[in-house]
C-alpha cells in the first residue's frame, strides 16, 4: 500500500504539489487510523518478491515508528509546498516534481521492511535535492557546496552499504527482522566494526561532528523549500535509521565498542551550540542549533532504552516541525529585508507583534519550554541518556541552557528594540504566511500539551524492538 | 554454431556490398544481421550443443557463450544505430569502419565460445587486430595515428606474452584443451612452468582489459581514437576480453593458486585506487571516461577474482550495464565535442541541459550509473561485485570499492554540473531523431535494468 500511494512523483505544478501533499497526509492519517484499530495485517503490509535469491525483496510495513515518520513527511510536505507560495520558481512543474520524487523516495525509506531497499530509498533522496539546489539556488558557490554534501553523504552511506552486506552475509534475507537475527549473533567485537560503518553513515546525514561540514554551507545555498525539506524530513532518515537498523541489530557493539560514538554526539551539542552563539546571520544560526538538537538525539537513540528511542521518534516529529518554521520565518525576513544580518534589525515587534509573537512560540519550541513540542522530545533523550552515562548526559543537557543563550539572542535583536529604518516599515504578513505559522505554532503547542497520541503510537513498536535485545 | 557463421558472413557481405555499390543497404543489413544473431542465441538456449566437428571441438556454444553472444550482440546494435551519423551513407568510410566492427565482434563471439586455448588466442587476434586499424581510422589526425600506433604496438607485445603463457601451460599439461587442462590442473599438476605460464596468462589478459598497472596505454589510446571507436573499446571489447578472461580462470586453470590470487587482488586494488585518482585532475571529458573505464576494469576484475564459485551471469550484468552506460556517454561525448571543432574538455558540457535537454538526461542517468547511485544499473552491477568479494572474505577490497566510488562519484558529478551551469548564446545542438530516441531508449535501459535484475535469477550460468 505504502509504496503505490507515496510513488505520486510525477510532474506537477504547485498546486498538484499541495493537493498531492494533502492527499498524502490524509492517506497518513487513515492508515494511522487502521493501525489504531488493531489491523496491521491486511492494509498495512506489502511484500514482493524482487531479486529471490538474493532476499530482496519490495517490503513495506507501517508500524509505529514508521506511521510517525510518515506523519512527519505527510504534515509538513503540504506546508512546505504551501510555504513556498510567496516565491516564484523558474520551471515550477519540474521544481515540484523532484519536491515529490524526494518525498516519495524518503516516505520509501520510513516505510520498507528491506535493509536493502532502505539504502535504495536512503541514496536516491540524494539525486532529487541535489538538482532542486544546483538548479534553484542564487548562491555564487552553489556548484562546489552541491558537490560537497554529494560526496559527503555517498562516501558516508557507502559505508553503511558495506555493514550491511556484511550483516546479510549471514542472514537469510535483507527483511530487516532477519538483519536484526543476523546482526546479534555476531561477535561484539564485529558489531562494533559494523556499528562504525552505519554510524558514520548516519553521522554524515544527522549530521554530527566531524562529519557535519557539509550542513551549515549547503542550508545557506539552497532555496528555502528545499532548506525546509532537508531539515524537516530528509535527515531524519539516519536517526530513523539508528531506530531501525542500529540499535536493535548491533546491540552489544553499541554498549561495548559504542561509547565514542555518544561522546561525539555529546561533544557535537556543545561545539555546534559554540559555534551558533557566534553566528551573525539568522539562517547560519539555525543551520548550527539544528546540529546541536541532532546531537542529543542520536545520543538519546543510541542509549538504547526506551525513553531515549521514544524521545527520538517524537523528538523527530517536533524538530521537523519547529525547523520548517525557522526556516520559513527566515524566508519571510529575507523576502522582505533582503539580508539576514540580525545585528542590522531589531524592533520588529513593534511594526509586527503578530509575527513576533508566532516566532516567539516556535523559538519557544525550539529551546524546549514545557508545553512545548519540544520539551518532551528533549526530555525523554536526556532521560534515556542518563541512563547511559550521567555524565555525558549533563554535557548534552547544555543544549537547552545554550540554546536558550543563542535563541532567545537572536529573537531580541531581531524582533525587540527600537525600530531602525529599515525595519519600520516592515511588511505585515499575508495570508498565505499566517496560515503557515498558524499551523505550525498549533502543531508545536498541541503535540507538546498532549504528546500521548504520538507516544502512544509508537509505543507498542519500540517496545517490541527493545525485547528482542533485553 | 550458427552464431559464429552469421557474424562470419556479415562481415563479408558488407564488404561485398560495398563492391556492388549498394552501401545505402550496409547500416540495415548489418543491424539485421545483428538481430539474426541476438535471435539464434536466444533461440539456442539451454540446447547445450555438443561441440562442432568441424573445428576440431574447439568452439563451444553452451550458455555462457551465448548469453555474452547477445550482450555483444544487442550492445553492436545500439553502437551501429547511434553512429550512423557519423559517417555519411555514401562513403567508403562507412564500409571500412562497419566492416571492421563486425569482424572484431567475430572475435569477441570466439572469445565468449573457445574451448582451446589456440582458439582464445586467435579470438584475441580477431578482436584486436581490426580494433587497431579502427583506432587509427581518422588518418589525417595526428592523436588518432599515435592513437593506432601505440595501440598495435601494446597489443601485439600483450599478444606475445599470451601467447609465451599459452605455450608454457601446453607444456606443463600436453594439450591445448581446456577440459584437459583443468583434469591436469586439478589433478595436481602445480609445477613452476605452470605457474609461470598462467602469470604470463593474466598478464596479457591485464594488457587487454586495461587494469594498472598495465593501463597505461588506455587514456592515450581512448583520448586519439576517434570518440565512436573509443566507445565500442571501452564497450564489446572489453567486455569479451573479460568474458574470455572469466572463463579460463573460472574453469581451465580452476584452482587458482594462492599467488595468482594475491596478484589479482593487489592488480585490483592498484587499478582502483591509481585510475580514480587521475581521473580526478583530468580537463578532457574524454581522457576522464577513459580512467573511469579503467577504473571499472578494475571492478569487473573483482569477478574474475571470484571466478571459481561466482556465477558469470553478474559478470554479465555487469558488462551490459557498464557498456550501455559507458556507450551513451561516450556518444553524447561524440556529439558535443562535434559540435563545437572536436572540444572534448569539460567546458564542452556546459549549458548542455539548455542546448539538448535529452542528451543531458541521457549522459546525467549514465553518469549516475557509472558512480554507483540506486537505483539505477550500475548500481546493483557494483553490488553484486561487493557481495561476492565480501563472502570471499577480501573485505580489504571492498573498502578500498566503496572509497573509490566516493571518489569516483566526485568526477562524475562534477561533469554533471557543468551541464547545468548556464551558458550565454550558446546554439542547440542538433542530433538526428533516431539518436534522439536510441538516448532515450538506452536511458530507460539503464533503469529498467535495476528493476529487472531479478530476470537474471532465471538463467542459469
Amino acid at each position: 500500500m505504502a509504496g503505490s500511494i507515496f510513488l505520486m512523483g510525477a510532474k506537477s505544478a504547485r498546486q498538484l504539489a499541495l493537493w498531492a501533499g494533502i492527499a498524502q497526509l490524509i492517506v497518513t492519517i487513515g492508515a494511522i487510523w487502521t493501525f489504531q484499530s488493531g489491523d496491521t495485517q491486511g492494509l498495512l503490509t506489502f511484500n514482493q518478491q524482487w531479486i529471490g535469491p538474493l532476499g530482496i525483496s519490495f517490503a513495506f510495513t507501517l508500524d509505529g515508528i514508521s506511521l510517525v515518520m510518515a506523519l512527519l513527511s505527510s504534515l509538513l510536505l503540504p506546508v512546505i509546498v504551501y510555504a513556498s507560495y510567496n516565491r516564484t520558481f523558474k520551471n515550477p512543474h519540474v521544481f515540484y516534481g523532484l519536491m515529490l520524487l524526494m518525498v516519495a523516495s524518503m516516505n520509501g525509506a520510513f516505510t520498507t521492511s528491506d535493509g536493502l531497499m532502505f539504502y535504495v530509498f536512503y541514496e536516491f533522496a540524494l539525486i532529487p535535492i541535489y538538482f532542486m539546489i544546483l538548479i534553484w539556488s542564487n548562491a555564487e558557490n552553489k556548484a562546489k557546496t552541491t558537490l560537497k554534501f554529494f560526496i559527503y553523504t555517498l562516501f558516508g552511506s557507502l559505508f553503511m552499504l558495506v555493514s550491511l552486506l556484511y550483516v546479510a552475509q549471514t542472514s537469510t534475507s535483507f527483511a530487516i527482522t532477519d538483519l536484526y537475527d543476523a546482526g546479534r549473533s555476531l561477535s561484539a567485537l564485529e558489531q562494533g566494526w559494523v556499528f562504525a560503518g552505519f554510524f558514520i553513515a548516519f553521522a554524515v546525514k544527522i549530521p554530527i561532528f566531524p562529519f557535519h561540514s557539509w550542513q551549515p554551507s549547503t542550508y545557506d545555498a539552497a532555496p528555502t523549500a528545499a532548506t525546509m525539506l532537508l531539515a524537516g524530513i530528509m535527515l531524519k532518515m539516519a536517526s530513523y535509521g539508528l531506530i531501525r537498523l542500529v540499535v536493535p541489530m548491533l546491540p552489544d557493539g553499541v554498549a561495548e565498542y559504542g561509547t565514542w560514538a555518544l561522546a561525539l554526539s555529546a561533544f557535537s551539542v556543545i561545539y555546534a551550540s559554540a559555534l551558533a552563539i557566534t553566528q551573525k546571520r539568522y539562517k547560519t544560526l539555525i543551520a548550527w542549533s539544528s546540529i546541536a538538537h541532532l546531537g542529543v538525539l542520536s545520543a538519546g537513540i543510541l542509549s538504547g532504552n526506551i525513553q531515549g528511542i521514544q524521545g527520538g521518534v517524537f523528538e523527530m516529529l517536533s524538530h521537523g516541525i519547529l525547523s520548517v518554521g525557522l526556516f520559513f520565518v527566515y524566508d519571510i525576513i529575507e523576502s522582505r529585508m533582503k539580508h539576514d544580518d540580525m545585528s542590522k534589525m531589531g524592533g520588529i515587534r513593534e511594526s509586527n507583534p503578530l509575527f513576533a509573537f508566532m516566532f516567539f512560540v516556535i523559538v519557544m519550541g525550539s529551546v524546549a519550554l514545557p508545553m512545548t513540542s519540544g520539551f518532551i522530545g528533549e526530555f525523554l533523550l536526556i532521560l534515556g541518556f542518563y541512563q547511559y552515562s550521567p555524565i555525558l548526559a549533563g554535557i548534552a543537557a547544555l543544549t537547552v541552557v545554550l540554546g536558550a543563550v543563542y535563541m532567545l539572542r537572536a529573537f531580541q535583536s531581531m524582533m525587540l528594540g527600537p525600530a531602525n529604518a529599515a525595519t519600520i516599515n516592515f511588511a505585515p504578513l499575508t495570508k498565505q504566511e499566517k496560515t503557515v505559522l498558524t499551523i505550525i505554532v498549533v502543531l508545536v503547542i498541541a503535540i507538546g500539551v498532549y504528546p500521548d497520541p504520538i507516544l502512544s503510537l509508537s509505543n507498542p513498536t519500540v517496545e517490541n524492538l527493545l525485547q528482542g535485545i533485553h | 554454431m550458427k552464431e559464429i557463421i552469421i557474424i562470419s558472413v556479415l562481415g563479408i557481405v558488407v564488404l561485398a556490398l560495398d563492391i556492388l555499390k549498394m552501401r545505402k543497404l550496409i547500416l540495415p543489413l548489418t543491424v539485421a544481421g545483428l538481430t539474426a544473431l541476438v535471435a539464434c542465441s536466444i533461440l539456442d538456449w539451454g540446447h547445450n550443443e555438443v561441440p562442432f566437428a568441424q573445428y576440431g571441438g574447439m568452439l563451444l556454444f553452451d550458455n555462457y557463450a551465448l548469453a555474452f553472444t547477445s550482450v555483444f550482440g544487442i550492445l553492436g546494435i545500439f553502437w551501429l544505430l547511434m553512429n550512423s551519423d557519423q559517417y555519411a551513407p555514401t562513403s567508403s568510410k562507412r564500409t571500412d569502419i562497419f566492416a571492421l566492427m563486425i569482424f572484431s565482434m567475430c572475435g569477441a563471439v570466439v572469445l565468449a565460445s573457445y574451448t582451446n586455448l589456440v582458439m582464445l588466442f586467435l579470438g584475441v587476434e580477431i578482436l584486436s587486430i581490426p580494433v587497431y586499424v579502427l583506432a587509427a581510422s581518422d588518418r589525417k589526425n595526428v592523436l588518432s595515428n599515435e592513437s593506432g600506433f601505440k595501440y598495435f604496438f601494446l597489443g601485439a607485445l600483450a599478444s606475445a606474452i599470451l601467447l609465451f603463457g599459452i605455450a608454457l601451460v601446453y607444456g606443463a599439461c600436453g594439450s591445448f584443451d581446456m577440459n584437459i587442462i583443468h583434469e591436469k590442473v586439478s589433478g595436481g599438476v602445480n609445477n613452476g612452468l605452470m605457474l609461470f605460464g598462467s602469470a604470463l596468462m593474466l598478464v596479457g589478459f591485464c594488457f587487454k582489459i586495461s587494469v594498472a598497472p598495465f593501463h597505461m596505454w588506455a587514456p592515450d589510446v581512448y583520448q586519439g581514437a576517434p570518440t565512436p571507436i573509443t566507445a565500442y573499446m571501452a564497450t564489446i571489447v572489453k567486455g569479451a576480453a573479460f568474458a574470455g578472461m572469466f572463463k579460463l580462470f573460472g574453469s581451465a586453470l580452476m584452482p587458482l593458486p594462492a599467488s595468482l590470487l594475491t596478484a589479482i587482488a593487489v592488480m585490483v586494488f592498484l587499478t582502483l585506487v591509481l585510475s580514480n585518482f587521475i581521473a580526478l585532475v583530468q580537463t578532457s571529458s574524454k581522457r576522464l571516461l577513459a580512467y573511469s573505464s579503467v577504473s571499472h576494469a578494475g571492478f569487473m576484475l573483482g569477478f574474475v577474482m571470484m571466478a571459481q564459485n561466482a556465477p558469470a551471469k553478474y559478470l554479465l550484468y555487469y558488462v551490459l550495464t557498464y557498456g550501455i552506460a559507458s556507450l551513451t556517454a561516450f556518444s553524447v561525448l561524440n556529439h558535443v565535442a562535434s559540435f563545437q571543432n572536436g572540444d572534448d574538455s569539460q567546458n564542452a558540457f556546459k549549458g548542455l541541459v539548455k542546448r539538448n535537454p535529452v542528451m543531458a538526461g541521457a549522459m546525467t542517468v549514465s553518469l549516475f550509473s557509472m558512480a554507483g547511485i540506486p537505483p539505477l544499473s550500475g548500481f546493483l552491477a557494483k553490488y553484486y561485485v561487493i557481495t561476492e568479494l565480501l563472502s570471499g572474505g577480501y573485505i580489504y577490497i571492498v573498502i578500498a570499492m566503496v572509497i573509490t566510488s566516493a571518489v569516483g562519484a566526485y568526477y562524475y558529478l562534477r561533469l554533471i554540473m557543468t551541464m547545468f551551469t548556464p551558458i550565454e548564446n550558446a546554439g542547440r545542438i542538433v542530433v538526428g531523431n533516431l539518436q534522439r530516441s536510441l538516448y532515450l531508449i538506452l536511458t530507460i535501459l539503464i533503469v529498467a535494468l535495476f528493476f529487472a535484475a531479478s530476470l537474471l535469477e532465471l538463467i542459469e550460468l
